[in-house]
Order: C-alpha cells, then sequence, then structure tokens
C-alpha cells in the first residue's frame, strides 16, 4: 500500500508503513540532523515509537551558517 | 571578563558565521575577530551541500560557544519548533530568537517574539531574543524570562549604524541587570564602539565583516572598536559642553598681553 508524505516540501511515496526511525536511516545524511513531523519536533528518542502517516509533513534539518 | 548566561568570556564581540566568500576566511575572520561565541543556523538538509555537514565540521574546530537562531521564522510555532531542533543538532540550550514581522525590514514581531520566548523559557533554554530597540517590549521580555536582550542597531544587513542612540541608552539605563547586545546593523568598527560607549555588554555582526573586501582585516577593526568602546565606557566619557575651554594651561603664555590697557 503507498503512502504519499511530503520531505522537505518534496512529494514522497512511501511503499509501507515505516517508523521514523527506518526512514531517518534511509534519507538523513551523515551528521547532526532534527526532525519535525507536522511542524512538531520529535526527539530522536522518539524515533522508533512514531509510524510514518499518510499526508505527514516532515522536516529534516542539518546545521548551516547564520547571522 | 565578563558573564554571558552561564557562560564567562573574553570577547565582547560575537560574530555570525554566514556570507563570507570562502569556508577558510570564514574560519580565518572568526578567529581574528577574537570572538567566543558565533551564531549558526539550521535549514533543510540538502544533497548538494551534504546538509551542511561540511560547514559544521569545520567550524567544530574552533571549538567556539555557539549560539543558533531561528531566523527566517515568521510564527511563534515555527520559532519555538526550530528551537527545539536546533538544541539537539548543537547541543546548547542557548538560542537566538528571531520571529521576523515584517519581511520588507525584517523588523522583529514584537508580540510573536514575548510569546515565543515565554514559552522558550519554559522549556529551559536561555533566550536571546532579537528586538526593536522599543523599551516596553524589552521590558516584555525581561518578564517573559529573558536575561539577555539584542535590540537592533538597524535593520539586518543595512551597515547604518545605531539609529536611535537615545532609545539604546535608555534601555540600558532602564534595564542595569540584563545583559545588553545591540545586534544587527552595524556596518563600522566606529558603531561597535559607540554602542559600546553606552554601555552595551557586547555586540553581535556578522554581514560588516563577511562582506568587508578583507574579512580578516575587518573582524580585527571590530575587535578593537569593541573594546576600545568598552574601555571608554568603564573609564567614563567627559561631559560635552558648549563652550571652548582651552587644556593648555594660560597661566605664563608667551607673548600675553591684556588688551585694552
Amino acid at each position: 500500500m503507498n503512502m504519499s508524505i511530503t520531505v522537505n516540501g518534496e512529494a514522497v511515496e512511501l511503499k509501507e508503513l515505516t517508523s521514523l526511525d527506518q526512514f531517518m536511516r534511509q534519507h538523513a545524511q551523515d551528521g547532526p540532523t532534527a526532525v519535525a513531523v507536522n511542524g512538531q519536533f520529535v526527539p530522536k528518542s522518539q524515533y522508533r515509537e512514531t509510524n510514518i502517516q499518510a499526508g505527514d509533513a516532515i522536516e529534516i534539518v542539518a546545521p548551516m551558517q547564520g547571522g | 571578563m565578563w558573564q554571558l548566561a552561564d557562560k564567562t568570556l573574553n570577547s565582547r564581540l560575537l560574530i555570525g558565521s554566514a556570507l563570507y566568500p570562502s569556508p577558510q576566511l570564514m574560519l580565518d575572520a572568526i578567529r581574528a575577530s577574537g570572538a567566543e561565541v558565533v551564531t549558526v543556523s539550521v535549514r533543510r538538509q540538502d544533497p548538494q551541500q551534504k546538509g551542511g555537514q561540511d560547514f559544521w565540521s569545520l567550524l567544530s574546530t574552533l571549538n567556539l560557544q555557539v549560539l543558533p537562531n531561528t531566523a527566517g521564522c515568521h510564527s511563534v510555532k515555527e520559532a519555538v519548533t526550530t528551537a527545539q531542533m536546533t538544541r539537539e543538532i548543537f547541543g546548547t540550550h542557548w538560542i537566538k530568537l528571531e520571529v521576523i514581522g515584517d519581511e520588507y525590514n525584517l523588523q522583529p514581531d514584537p508580540f510573536g517574539l514575548v510569546e515565543a520566548a515565554r514559552e522558550l523559557v519554559a522549556q529551559g533554554f536561555e533566550v536571546f531574543p532579537y528586538c526593536t530597540d522599543d523599551l516596553v517590549v524589552c521590558e516584555k521580555l525581561v518578564e517573559a524570562g529573558c536575561r539577555i536582550i539584542m535590540p537592533w542597531g538597524a535593520p539586518i544587513g543595512t551597515g547604518r549604524g545605531l539609529m536611535n542612540p537615545y532609545a539604546l541608552k535608555t534601555l540600558r539605563e532602564r534595564l542595569p541587570e540584563i545583559t545588553l547586545v545591540v545586534d544587527a546593523g552595524l556596518g563600522a568598527p566606529s558603531h561597535a564602539a559607540q554602542a559600546m560607549e553606552l554601555g552595551y555588554d557586547a555586540v553581535l555582526l556578522n554581514t560588516a565583516i563577511a562582506n568587508a573586501n578583507h574579512p580578516l582585516t575587518m573582524a580585527q577593526g571590530f575587535m578593537h572598536g569593541v573594546q576600545a568602546g568598552r574601555l571608554a565606557y568603564e573609564a567614563g566619557l567627559m561631559a560635552q559642553r558648549d563652550i571652548a575651554s582651552p587644556s593648555t594651561p594660560v597661566v605664563g603664555t608667551p607673548f600675553w598681553h591684556q588688551e585694552g590697557l
């Protein structure tokens, strides 16, 4: 069963129910990242128990220069 | 030495990490500035930039205190969520809180700022709010739990210096126990010196150094400007006068004669 979500504003199709932990292993790059799902921060300690739902909007952020 | 939140620092210059012509020039300029606190941010991970990891690896070699920001946030919810994400990424509870109310001049939204500050203080953050120089807004931020207030000198990136020295001076007089940092709008070391002469605890800037023809040299200029201004404040500026007063003793002036005798 395919599931449509958005990741950093881009449409993504998932083929099966996935935990945030599994999803991040596939999509997050090396180094520090952090995640918000539907505008809510999800700490790393909750990745395993968070299942991605159809229509979820996931934001993955990484360090960047800032002023 | 001075105290910024839970850190004891030597430098009163806080510096940004953006807009430098190259990563190496960023490192060199930050080192030359003597700054011990550097601002950083978070953005959507980008495969082209390896998620900003190269930048972070490089900056980490300086071993400085980082001050993450919520730049680009326009709502309380965005700012709070961004702050939570920066805390996990950078491992610090410090947050430079930006809630932008107007896109044209990047003017902070004072209402959203106070609300977000209150929420983040409750969550254990040390909140450094980027705000206007309005006294009442700053007082509300203090009531919300901020121990540090960062009024603008001028809008971000304009380099116009202190637009309203009167308002900044009033803030210093009315909030004597609060750490005050002029953030944004400084274009020249003399602007930094002026802020420090008013009794501000520090200044925060980025563009004036990063966009200089020689960022490293400008970083040194700002370092000296901040030091000069602070020394002047500690020494106490002389009172201004309307009428000239000779500095060289008058008694014994050669060729002196009294007119009209």
